[in-house]
């Protein structure tokens, strides 16, 4: 889990450091007030940076003037952590007072808290996908491949014994039918997987020798099968945590700018 | 021959696999959260207004929460004029941080020159229902003043070598050694209670009063003692007294005054005898007419303007829209006739006028005579100096000056009647001047405070054009009730005043012979009171002696005896020795994990209401 670039983390510490003090030595010096003097400028500061955040689609086509993708990402990752610090800043590291106050600081703390667990997942389920599972897919591909080994699998049994028909009817076919997504791959990518083996292996020590082979190959796509469910799972999570940082950004910059317009209104 | 197990890419694939959709969430979630923005000032505009604020009001304003124009204005924040139209209704001005100096300094340049603060500064809004706003943190009084209780100053009333007795003859070792022996009462501390009792509601103690407190001792049958002949001609008897309407004559009856050989003399007199104060202020109005008529100045001074606040705190409800222009008109010329004679001062006081005119006798007298020419020339000189000009008066001479054209008003007042408008108005002008300030300060500060009126109405205008309600009434009576007993108060002194009538100008040998009656006359009175230029002196017995804090004893003698703050009490002989220690006490206990530390725990930034 270190970072691919310490200097920025390095930068990033500082400046957060920074802040701290600036607020800590400010507050000594006179009362706190987010309305004027510097509780106002970590205010501005953090409303410019969301700003910046939501411009991070444009990584791909317009990367500049940050130059890479990838920098936009560092940029997007440090800045928005240290936006959140400006923020608490901001409210002098004070509760809100009301819906509006609850509802900005909340969706600042959601945003930023998706954002880094969005992180660490890009970082880490790779990782664990390439570490754990033979296979490898894209995430896209996954129900096509699925039904391909189905087809395999049918074409095995075809000229099998009544026994080993019926077996593979009652406790294979419906396994291998379609995508089983699960939420615990989350948390081992090869969760129930001696389960889901042991009655190939029961199996295995009634058939004939010569059907054992069979019974062998089953049980390797049931396992491929299982690599494919856990990258749909895992590839999934990956793609759809966006779900509950980018809506709740939105909604930040809509009260951010209702908070704003109140500001010069008042 | 076996299946092989798979490893990487299953298989190529048979075509492309779709690509995911560019924007495909943020396009969605913009416009849901536009949606949301438009909904939420949407509302605001048909009156939802708690979705647009920070946070909820404190309780005392929930009753506004919802109606933003009460105290903010578009574009400028919140203006302190909208705080005072509820907290300062009569345009007293007590809530400034001009009035702040001036209740901590008492110079009245020092609160002019003092900047002006927002309200909102500190008393932050929007932090919750149940959040104080007058809890004032303490880093934004050490913008101004110290930073902690360490650095905190001995207490002015200590420091001062003149502190304020409490205009008795008292000591409290007579006093303590008499309740001991009384009450058989064995220790000095027993006995503190026996005098200071408790108030309940004020946490406090009550005043001493003689009836409750002095009375079982000193006037056991009812009276306070005698009083030797004095010259009929320089006091009125009884039926002079019942003549003039005084109420208080009704209690004294014609045995009670013995009168033979020119003389009269009252073997017994009770407290706060009418007969002895009205010959008193009679006697002090002969003696000494200036002294007299400044006091007169001062209460007239004081009901003017307690008059003007009262006119000030009628209910802005009560007033329709042409009752408002005709009041913003009046302050207008007010305003405007301060800055015309500020400007016509100004010129006056121009110095290269006089230096010119100095230097045209020079020129006309060098040829006649050498030597008045050069004492002109230095005269020239002298005012031309940077820095020239009359010299302040010191404050008593000032004070002297003052009562003599104050006593000069008196007399032509007397003289003609119909000259008491305009004597009236000068007379309040001279008891506002302020020793050393010049007639420009005065001016300047006569003309903020229109100004500040005429800023009020016209924003109160502003808001009637907007449709917001007007402030509670309840808010504005609290004030006027205060405001009228106030000018109740002032105007009984004035008319006690008023009964006393004199004319006669007397030589200074006359005037010493009635001090000396007047000393006969207060004999009684003066074993405990101070006699003061022929007046008895206001008693401040046992009143709070911090001007700028509050003190409650409640929660400091439930801890502590009397003696802890109030060493050596059962020793002191004179009644202006304070018998306490100081801030050393307060810090003894006002510490670090022990007692609150906080500026507002005893100090008031406001002055109180009425003064």
């Amino acid at each position: 889990m270190r970072p691919k670039q310490p200097l920025n983390l390095s930068i990033a510490a500082a400046a957060g450091l920074v802040m701290v003090l600036v607020y800590a030595i400010g507050a000594w010096l006179a009362p706190w007030s987010p309305k004027r003097g510097l509780g106002l400028f970590f205010g501005i500061v953090a409303s410019l940076v969301f700003v910046f955040e939501m411009a991070y689609p444009y990584r791909r086509s317009r990367a500049r003037p940050l130059g890479t993708a990838r920098r936009w990402l560092q940029a997007h990752v440090y800045l928005g952590a240290l936006a959140f610090l400006a923020v608490l800043i901001h409210t002098g590291f004070h509760w809100p007072g009301g819906f509006m106050g609850w509802a900005l600081l909340l969706l600042s703390a959601w945003t930023t808290l998706t954002g880094l667990v969005g992180v660490w997942l890009q970082k880490w389920l790779p990782i664990v996908m390439s570490e754990g599972l033979r296979v490898e897919a894209l995430y896209e591909r996954i129900p096509a491949l699925i039904e391909h080994l189905l087809k395999e699998a049918d074409a095995l049994v075809a000229n099998a014994s009544e026994v080993l028909e019926r077996f593979y009817l009652a406790e294979v076919r419906t396994r291998l039918a379609g995508v089983e997504p699960s939420w615990s791959y989350l948390l081992d990518v090869r969760a129930g997987r001696e389960r889901a083996l042991e009655p190939f292996r029961r199996m295995s020590s009634f058939v004939d020798p010569a059907e054992k082979e069979i019974v062998n190959d089953l049980m390797t796509i049931r396992m491929e099968k299982m690599d494919l469910d856990v990258h749909y799972s895992l590839q999934g999570i990956l793609r759809r945590w966006l779900i509950v940082h980018v809506p709740p950004a939105a909604v930040l910059m809509a009260l951010l700018a209702v908070h704003i317009l109140a500001w010069v209104l008042y | 021959m076996p299946r092989k197990p798979t490893w990487g890419t299953p298989t190529r694939a048979e075509h492309h696999p779709p690509l995911r959709k560019k924007w495909q969430l943020l396009f969605p979630s913009a416009i849901a959260a536009g949606a949301l923005a438009v909904i939420l000032l949407g509302g605001h505009l048909v009156g939802a207004r708690t979705t647009f604020s920070p946070g909820s009001v404190t309780g005392g304003h929930g009753n506004i929460d919802a109606s933003c124009e009460q105290c903010h204005t578009t574009g400028r924040g919140v203006a302190n004029v909208r705080c005072q139209r509820c907290h300062d209704p009569s345009s007293a001005g007590r809530l400034t941080a001009s009035a702040h100096v001036l209740f901590g300094s008492g110079d009245p340049r020092k609160a002019a020159a003092a900047p002006d603060v927002a309200c909102a500064r500190c008393h932050v809004e929007h932090k919750g229902r149940r959040a104080s706003i007058s809890a004032v943190p303490d880093v934004q009084c050490a913008q101004c003043h110290f930073g902690n209780l360490r650095r905190h100053p001995e207490f002015a009333v200590l420091k001062a070598s003149t502190a304020e007795a409490p205009g008795m003859n008292f000591g409290h070792q007579k006093h303590i050694e008499e309740v001991m022996k009384g009450q058989a009462m064995s220790g000095a501390a027993q006995t503190c209670g026996s005098c200071h009792q408790k108030n309940g509601a004020r946490r406090d103690f009550e005043p001493i009063n003689f009836d409750q407190h002095c009375a079982s001792c000193h006037s056991k049958q009812g009276s306070v003692g005698a009083i030797d002949p004095v010259p009929l001609t320089d006091v009125v008897d009884l039926e002079g007294l019942r003549s003039r309407g005084i109420g208080a004559a009704a209690m004294l009856r014609p045995e009670e005054f013995e009168t033979s050989r020119g003389k009269i003399a009252r073997p017994a007199v009770r407290h706060r005898d009418p007969w002895v104060l009205f010959n008193l202020d009679k006697i002090r109005a002969e003696s000494d007419p200036e002294a007299f008529a400044g006091e007169r100045a001062r209460i007239e001074a004081r009901i003017a303007s307690l008059e003007r606040r009262l006119a000030a705190a009628t209910p802005f409800a009560a007033l329709d829209r042409a009752a408002l222009q005709e009041r913003a008109t009046a302050l207008q010329r007010e305003s405007e006739g301060a800055s015309q004679r500020l400007g016509a001062l100004s010129g006056a006081g121009d110095a290269s006028t006089g230096v010119a005119r100095i230097q045209e006798v020079e020129t006309g007298l060098r040829a006649a005579d050498a030597g008045a020419a050069d004492e002109v020339s230095k005269l020239k000189d002298a005012a031309s100096a940077k820095g020239a000009g009359p010299a302040p008066l010191p404050a008593a001479d000032f004070e002297a000056r003052r009562q003599e054209v104050l006593g000069l008003l008196e007399a032509v007042e007397a003289a003609d009647p119909a000259l008491k408008p305009r004597t009236a108005d000068l007379r309040r002008r001279i008891v506002a001047l302020v020793p050393g300030e010049n007639a420009a300060d005065l001016l300047a500060r006569v003309r903020d405070q229109r100004q500040a009126s005429l800023d009020r109405l016209r924003d109160e205008m502003k808001l009637r054009d907007q449709g917001v309600a007007p402030p509670r009434a309840a808010l504005l009576d609290a004030d006027r009730r205060e405001i009228m007993r106030a000018l109740a108060d002032a105007r009984a002194q004035l008319a006690s005043l008023a009964l006393v009538t004199t004319t006669a100008t007397l030589s200074d040998e006359e005037r010493q012979k009635k001090r000396e009656t007047a000393v006969v006359l207060a004999a009684a009175c003066t074993k405990c009171h101070l006699l003061k230029a022929g007046a008895l002196a206001p008693v401040r017995a046992a009143r709070p002696v911090l001007t700028r804090a509050r003190f409650v004893h409640e929660p400091h003698v439930i801890q502590a005896d009397c003696a802890k703050c109030h060493p050596g009490i059962e020793a002191s002989k004179v009644s202006k020795d304070l018998n306490f220690k100081g801030i050393q006490s307060c810090r003894e206990c006002h510490r670090s994990f022990q007692a609150s530390q906080d500026c507002r725990e005893c100090h008031l930034f406001h002055p109180k209401g009425v003064p």
